[in-house]
């Protein structure tokens, strides 16, 4: 062999090493040059990123090593590639780490970041880092780290992974965030269904329009593109309802649409009437928490009351009283005798027991299914009633309707509802027809709330006085809730927390909570306030607000633009009432009152100012009625001019000036008294 | 005899189930020493004090091998005594995988009826120490959480024991808490020949030896709480920290860490840092390329500095038994990966530094607290944070240069946060005591404190008030030191929306309605004078409050009006923390035609040696202009108790002065 054959053998082995090599390396996709020079999202171009793809394959891989029915093993595949537009962006998109349980395993990992030339940095393999972060008896749970360096602005982060699911395991549920925080260009979604023993599958999306079509190889797929991102503001909707989302699940059931609903309204029903079968100390129970009333409203608002106040609640209250054993003990099975026998119960239990006595005094009453409007709205294409009414209240028949009941809100007063499940759809159980029925709305004055304040403002500008607050339906519940775990001294620690909150500078004394614990009164708080400062003076003059309330308050929606839905918890009525005698020697300069408006499905606003000439005595009165619901984006202009003009007139101030050198006796815009 | 036979064997099965059926029903019993603490009168409280909580015992004993290891035992009690408070019902036990056992936890509740609940086994969970920054641990803490079952009036009790090959040598045992103590006892027994030396804060514990063995105990001690603002030298709590030290000879000696002055720290720092910052061909190629076209000393060191910022932050704990918490990666490895925490930052920094013939040391410090050191006890437990100080020469002057004969002249550089630029030292630990790892004397130093001035807030503002009360301006600002800090810090976190709403809520504070903001330009001069920059062109609608057309009353001061006295609290305990703060604002105001200034106060003075308030309004009236002036300063400085009413008194003129408004009175009536 002489040289140059050598030389050319030499070659070819190198070529062929270099090719085995390059055979071995990671294949990853080309990057299109428009992405590379990208400088902007085309649908969002604030996102300080953009998800150029978003990838997730819901795989089975074939085990015939495993000798039962399970011969699939579920595999969970996930490719991201994000374009980085601003700094904002740096660390957040530098490092990935994902969490997942012991029964899973992470495996075929890869990273790389892609600079503007297209020349790209991989991650080694031994560089990403796998440890426990916790472990208890019967859970482990590991997280993966992948740090991604040099990444800048303008490059493009890659990287992916997949999750096995163990032999002997499956998911039975599972969903996608069709949106997150930045906008995602592309989105592909492939989804091999597995069957476990003859469940059937069904998925359902949210707030997309696009279904999901069958593809190959068993997969459903569906692809969206250019995915808004969605941003943090203040009042949003809760996330499960306001963002996109695809979720599947296995059923036992395949039936669909009104069949299906319909047919769960038989199946709850039969269950309704196992588990509010009258016993002898139902019925007894029934007869003694009704004797005496004579109408079917007396009868119902007695077990009501019976039913929230005695029934100690795993959530509120004497809920400390259980016992561990006891708490544990606590089964959403349990009939209504169990419950009565026991005592104590969840909310299930408490409903499962108004609705066997009300039943056992004759009253139709139905234990229902109904959504969290915390949660997410009703959609009737996600056909499992444990997701999409996950909560249980009880239906009463009146007349041609229904009206709705949750004794578990320990402290809501009888014909209301708690918030959560106000003006939500409910399945009301029934052996032929399907009821699929909105529950009742509160009106604003079922919220109300009452603020009383006697004051005296000092010449050096100081306010001192006492003020009162009483609050009913959700905002005495609220509050309520709050503080109805604590000891005394904490419900005062609380108070003032809340109270200095509101006047930051306040010094507070004498706080009185009442009511805290009772189902029946509204909640009651007062004390005694001194404002420092709270009157500004120059020269002969001190100016001041009527509206002590909202002293120090900020404007609500601050920010001239929206991108989401703004939502509001309840509707709800607010009175004050405040009395400020004025420093002797000083009289109102030029005065006027602060403006009423009302802007429709939104707000009421009444302020009223007069002067009580013999005392001196400022009288302030103002009402506000809010109808507050939801309300998509693009209400935002009318909701933050409505706002900030309450603002401004809740902000309203008054001039005093020193009498010798008075140059007005006006009286306010309004009458005196 | 069948029958007897069959009665015989039913009186056996019987006195055999009952005795089981007995055994089932036994209850649990508590080890000899909680019922010892049970027996312990009620640890002492404050005048009116109600406290959540109570530590009846609180007791570990060290047993220090030869061999470098240490067993461990643990045994700690509390009564609860407000439901708010059960979550301190937690068991925990941290170790160190590498280095240690995994620690064998025991707990009980003991109910107020005396009742006794042990916890089994499911309920012991283990979870890795760390934050989000974490990569890798090997810290780890097992827990038992008796949340579920403490109520009011319980007594939760935990102990452990645990084995630790370690070489650090100092022990810290803290006697006093924030809630009243029954009992505090720590005891350390070494082997023959060691000796121990003891450090105390506050009243020193009763002490006992026998043999080797040395107990420290303390009694029926009262609370300390803390409070907001106070430096953290008045606010400890009676503690120790005993140093363990094996005799000449011992092999020990080489294992452990022996700390007997700052000197051993600093040249413990220089061991294990520099060899891991020596520079390598990759390191020395990589300086080379990032210094090519610097001319000058502070050119290069800016530039390699901000280089070793950009690496990746990822806080890595291994080996912590060994010193890994101290000993940093080599510069080479964290080149490669591309991150690193503190320490590794620090060492790459030193040897691209070293590749282009610049010295430098690692720098412990303190990053979160500046007052937390004890200069007259040696111990790396007061510190959390590396950084790195640069040698140079006069012709580097900045507010992190240092100087001093021992130690020289020396440029202190963060390479963590990347928010602080080269120049200027994080404003939390700047003022704190560092050791700088070198072989000098005196290595203990104290961190350049930056003045007010060096954090100014400087603000001009030309403004016009309108008829119908809008506000419509332009703000120049240029913010400097800690203040450039902070913004650049909400600029990188949010991007462009964030940032203005954010920009847009700052407008909006004090009630000013329906701000409308416009960023017109802005500059971060980070490299050259470290200064940020801003112009913003502004609207408020309804800023001016006209009363019925008469009379209008503006707020001069528009944005960042101090409204908030941070001491409103009656009483103090602990003395006051002030930080250098200044704001100088400049305001130009055109006023509405036919509106006049009416009244206004034409100068506000407040003085006190810690801080000054200047408020200057002047009316133009030939040119219907008002000109506004306010400078805030504030110095770091400690408040005492007694001056704190001073303080209180300060804060009230100093916002009854912001608030003070001008008013207009129309001129035609």
């Amino acid at each position: 062999m002489n040289r140059n054959h050598l030389s050319r053998s030499l070659f070819c082995l190198l070529a062929l090493a270099l090719s085995i090599l390059d055979l071995n390396a990671y294949k990853w996709d080309e990057i299109l040059p428009e992405d590379l020079a990208a400088t902007e999202c085309s649908f969002d171009p604030e996102a300080p990123a953009e998800v150029l793809y978003k990838q997730i394959i819901y795989d089975l891989v074939d085990n015939s090593s495993i000798r039962d029915a399970k011969t699939s093993i579920r595999v969970i595949k996930y490719h991201l590639r994000t374009k980085i537009y601003d700094k904002s962006a740096l660390d957040y998109a530098r490092r990935t780490r994902f969490w997942y349980s012991d029964y899973f395993k992470a495996s075929a990992i890869h990273a790389r970041v892609i600079k503007a030339d297209g020349s790209y940095i991989e991650i080694d393999q031994e560089d990403v880092v796998t440890k426990v972060d916790s472990k208890t008896k019967d859970r482990t749970l590991k997280s993966t780290t992948i740090s991604i360096p040099n990444v800048e602005v303008g490059d493009i982060v890659e990287y992916k992974y997949r999750i096995t699911l163990d032999e002997g395991y499956y998911l039975p549920k599972d969903d996608v965030k069709f949106q997150e925080e930045w906008p995602i260009r592309k989105l592909h979604l492939k989804m091999k269904p597995y069957i476990y023993k003859g469940d059937g599958f069904k998925w359902t999306s949210h707030r997309t329009n696009k279904s999901m079509s069958k593809g190959k190889n068993g997969f459903f797929e569906i692809t969206l593109e250019n995915q808004p991102g969605y941003p943090e503001e203040p009042h949003q909707a809760p996330d499960s309802d306001a963002k996109a989302w695809f979720a599947f699940y296995n059923v036992k059931s395949l039936a669909s649409g009104d069949a299906y609903w319909k047919g769960e309204g038989k199946r709850l029903h039969k269950q309704m009437l196992t588990q509010t079968k009258e016993s002898k100390t139902i019925s007894a129970k029934a007869a003694e928490l009704t004797k005496g009333k004579a109408s079917e409203q007396e009868k119902l608002e007695a077990i009501y009351d019976f039913c929230r106040s005695e029934i100690v609640s795993l959530y509120h209250g004497e809920a400390d009283r259980l016992t561990p054993e006891q708490r544990k003990e606590i089964d959403s099975k349990w009939t209504a005798s169990k419950v009565l026998e026991k005592g104590f119960g969840n909310s299930k239990n408490i409903n499962t027991l108004f609705c066997a006595l009300a039943r056992s005094a004759g009253i139709d009453a139905r234990l229902s299914h109904c959504a969290d409007r915390s949660d997410y709205s009703f959609t009737k294409t996600m056909e499992e009633v444990d997701i999409a009414l996950p909560h249980t209240i009880v239906a009463v028949k009146e007349e041609s309707s229904w009206k709705f009941y949750n004794p578990a809100a320990k402290y809501i007063q009888f014909g209301q509802l708690d918030w959560i499940h106000d003006n939500v759809t409910a399945l009301v159980p029934d052996k032929k027809k399907l009821l699929l029925v909105k529950t009742q709305a509160a009106l604003p004055e079922q919220n109300a709330s009452k603020t009383n304040g006697k004051f005296t403002l000092h010449e050096n500008g100081d306010l001192s006085g006492s003020i009162e607050l009483i609050a009913n339906g959700n905002q005495g519940l609220r509050l309520k809730y709050l503080l109805d775990d604590k000891s005394e001294e904490d419900r005062k620690k609380t108070l003032r927390k809340a109270l200095k909150e509101n006047w930051p500078n306040a010094k507070i004394n004498n706080i009185i909570a009442q009511n805290v614990t009772s189902t029946s009164e509204p909640l009651r708080i007062s004390c005694e306030l001194t404002l420092p400062n709270y009157a500004e003076s120059v020269g002969s003059r001190l100016f001041f607000q009527a509206n002590v309330d909202a002293r120090y308050t900020e404007p609500k929606f601050p920010s001239p633009t929206r991108k989401t839905d703004i939502f509001f918890d309840y509707k709800y009525l607010d009175e004050s009432y405040f009395e400020i005698a004025l420093p002797e020697g000083y009289t109102l300069e030029a005065p006027s009152a602060p403006k009423p408006f009302i802007v429709e499905y939104l707000m009421r606003y009444e302020p009223k100012l007069s002067l009580k000439r013999k005392s001196n005595t400022l009288v302030y009165k103002r009402l506000f009625e809010f109808e507050g619901n939801r309300y998509l984006e693009r209400a935002y202009p009318i909701i933050k001019n409505a706002f900030d003009d309450l603002h401004t007139q809740d902000q309203h101030a008054l001039t005093l000036k020193m009498q010798e050198v008075s140059t007005s006796t006006n009286k306010p815009e309004t009458g005196d008294s | 005899m069948l029958h007897k036979n069959v009665f015989a064997l039913l009186l056996l099965i019987s006195f055999s189930v009952v005795p089981s059926l007995e055994a089932k029903k036994k209850k649990s019993k508590l080890p000899d020493w909680v019922n010892a603490a049970l027996e312990l009168p009620a640890a002492p409280r404050h005048k009116d004090e109600k406290p959540g909580y109570e530590v009846l015992w609180d007791e570990a004993h060290y047993t220090v091998l030869s061999n470098g290891r240490v067993h461990q035992t643990v045994r700690y009690a509390i009564r609860i005594l407000d439901l708010e408070e059960r979550w301190r019902a937690k068991a925990y036990a941290s170790y160190y995988k590498s280095s240690g056992t995994r620690p064998e936890i025991s707990a009980w509740t003991r109910h107020s009826d005396g009742e006794v609940y042990k916890y089994k086994r499911q309920d012991k969970s283990e979870r890795s120490n760390g934050n989000y920054l974490t990569l890798d641990t090997e810290s780890s803490t097992v827990t038992i959480d008796g949340w579920e079952q403490t109520r009011v009036g319980d007594v939760f009790a935990y102990e452990y024991e645990k084995t630790q090959a370690t070489i650090f040598t100092q022990y810290y045992w803290r006697f006093q808490s924030n809630c009243p103590v029954a009992f505090s006892q720590i005891s350390i027994t070494t082997p023959e020949d060691w000796t121990i030396s003891e450090h105390f804060f506050g009243e020193a514990p009763n002490r006992v030896q026998s043999g080797n063995t040395i107990t420290w105990e303390a009694t029926n001690l009262l609370s300390k709480k803390s409070e907001p603002l106070s430096p953290t030298s008045a606010n400890k709590h009676q503690y120790m920290i005993a140093s363990i030290t094996p005799p000449e000879g011992s092999n020990a000696r080489y294992t452990n860490l022996i700390l007997n002055s700052w000197e051993d720290l600093a040249a413990y720092k220089a061991k294990v840092s520099d060899p891991q910052a020596e520079p390598t061909p990759e390191i020395i190629a990589k300086a080379n390329e990032i210094v090519s076209g610097k001319d000058t000393e502070w050119e290069k060191i800016q530039a390699l500095g901000e280089f070793a910022k950009s690496i990746n932050y990822e806080h890595i704990s291994l080996e912590l038994g060994d010193g890994g918490g101290y000993t940093p990666r080599p510069a080479s490895e964290t080149l490669r990966v591309g991150y690193g925490d503190c320490k590794d930052k620090t060492a790459l920094l030193r040897a691209l530094l070293k590749a282009v013939d610049i010295d430098s040391y690692s720098v412990t410090v303190n990053a979160t607290d500046n007052d937390n050191v004890e200069p007259d006890l040696p111990s790396p437990s007061f510190f959390n944070h590396c950084i790195t100080a640069v040698k140079v020469s006069d012709s580097v002057d900045t507010p992190a240069v240092y100087e001093d004969e021992k130690q020289g002249r020396l440029l202190f550089i963060d390479p963590t946060w990347n928010n602080s630029p080269i120049g200027e030292i994080p404003f939390e630990a700047q003022g704190g005591l560092a050791v700088v790892g070198s072989l000098e004397a005196n290595p203990l130093v104290k961190l350049p404190l930056s003045t007010p001035e060096q954090n100014k807030i400087q603000r001009e503002i030309l403004t016009e008030i309108y008829p119908n009360g809008m506000l419509v301006g332009r703000m120049e600002t240029t913010l400097h030191g800690h203040a450039a800090v902070q913004e650049r810090r909400t600029l990188n976190s949010t991007d462009e929306k964030e940032y203005k709403e954010d920009l847009v809520g700052r407008f909006s504070e004090g009630g000013n309605p329906s701000p409308i903001v416009a960023i017109i330009d802005q500059s971060d001069n980070y490299l050259t004078d470290r200064t940020y920059q801003k112009t913003i062109e502004f609207a408020f609608k309804g800023y001016a409050k006209p009363m019925r057309n008469v009379l209008m009353i503006v707020k001069p001061a528009i944005l960042g009006r101090i409204s908030k006295n941070p001491f409103t609290k009656n009483q103090r305990k602990l003395p006051v923390r002030l930080r250098s703060r200044m704001v100088e604002e400049k305001v130009q105001f055109y006023i509405p035609l036919g509106y006049a200034a009416d009244e206004f106060e034409k100068e506000i003075s407040i003085e006190t040696d810690f801080g000054s308030y200047h408020a200057t309004t002047e009316y133009d009236e030939a040119n219907a202009q008002i000109h506004y002036t306010r400078t805030f300063r504030q110095t770091d400085t400690t408040i005492p108790v007694d001056r704190y009413p001073e303080l209180q008194d300060f804060y009230s003129s100093v916002i009854q002065a912001e608030q003070t408004p001008i008013v207009l009175a129309r001129s035609e009536t």
